[in-house]
């Protein structure tokens, strides 16, 4: 073999292994950088509300809203008065990173 | 809302891909089934004191005593999850509290969608009929 055959042989199959390899590993990593989101960075998006999409059987379920002034313009109160006793107990959690 | 029903510049701006915004979404529905309580994410900003508003926020839900919502504010780093009245006797505050502190451990390794989906899924578990 000549001295161009033996070095990309040799040389050319290898690099080009490791070089495509590593684009693989690479490029996702950046496509999803963008979005990935990581404790103490910026949020900037609109509020988003999500709910479980309408059920085959057309049970109405409240569809989620992207903004939130939409939500409370509806409401022409401030304050929920309820004659139930207990009704505006609510439970749940708190936690924060 | 229903992933099918977001157009393509509001998946764009939002801050889910449609993988994740299906992961979501499909969470929903399956603990919507399993339980008949009503699911809800809120991923954005909440008005301080953060408890209040997430309380407020679940009563402009269509049925909130039956109603969970899990209100997630990443730049204020708080996790409120609000249940109706009906339901703290199937889920109550100390299972929610573990819930809460399964999705932190996510948020703070960067997992926004896995913590939320994890959340769903095991508030679901609990309250399952």
């Amino acid at each position: 073999m000549t001295v161009v055959q033996t070095t990309a042989v040799f040389a050319g199959i290898p690099a080009s292994v490791i070089l495509v390899i590593a684009l693989l590993t690479y490029v996702p990593s950046t496509r999803n950088s963008k979005r990935r989101y990581r404790p103490g960075m910026p949020w900037e998006f609109h509020p988003v509300w999500y709910l479980a999409p309408e059920r085959a059987d057309g049970r109405r379920v409240l569809h989620g809203v992207a903004s939130r002034p939409e939500l409370t313009a509806a409401r022409g109160h401030d304050v929920v008065t309820s004659n139930e006793q207990g009704s505006d107990v609510k439970g749940g959690a708190h936690g924060s990173w | 809302m229903a992933v099918g029903e977001l157009s393509r510049s509001e998946v764009l701006e939002g801050p889910f891909t449609t993988g994740q915004l299906e992961r979501i979404s499909e969470a929903l529905a399956a603990a919507d089934a399993e339980t008949g309580f009503v699911f809800s994410v809120y991923v954005g900003e909440l008005v301080e004191p953060t408890r209040g508003d997430a309380e407020r926020l679940h009563g402009e839900l269509a049925d909130p005593a039956n109603s969970v919502l899990l209100a997630i504010s990443p730049n204020q780093r708080v996790l409120e999850i609000v249940t109706g009245h009906q339901m703290s006797r199937r889920l109550p505050d100390q299972q929610c509290a573990l819930v809460a502190l399964s999705m932190t451990s996510s948020f703070t390794g960067g997992d926004l969608v896995g913590g939320i989906v994890t959340g769903v899924r095991m508030l679901a578990d609990q309250s399952r009929r």
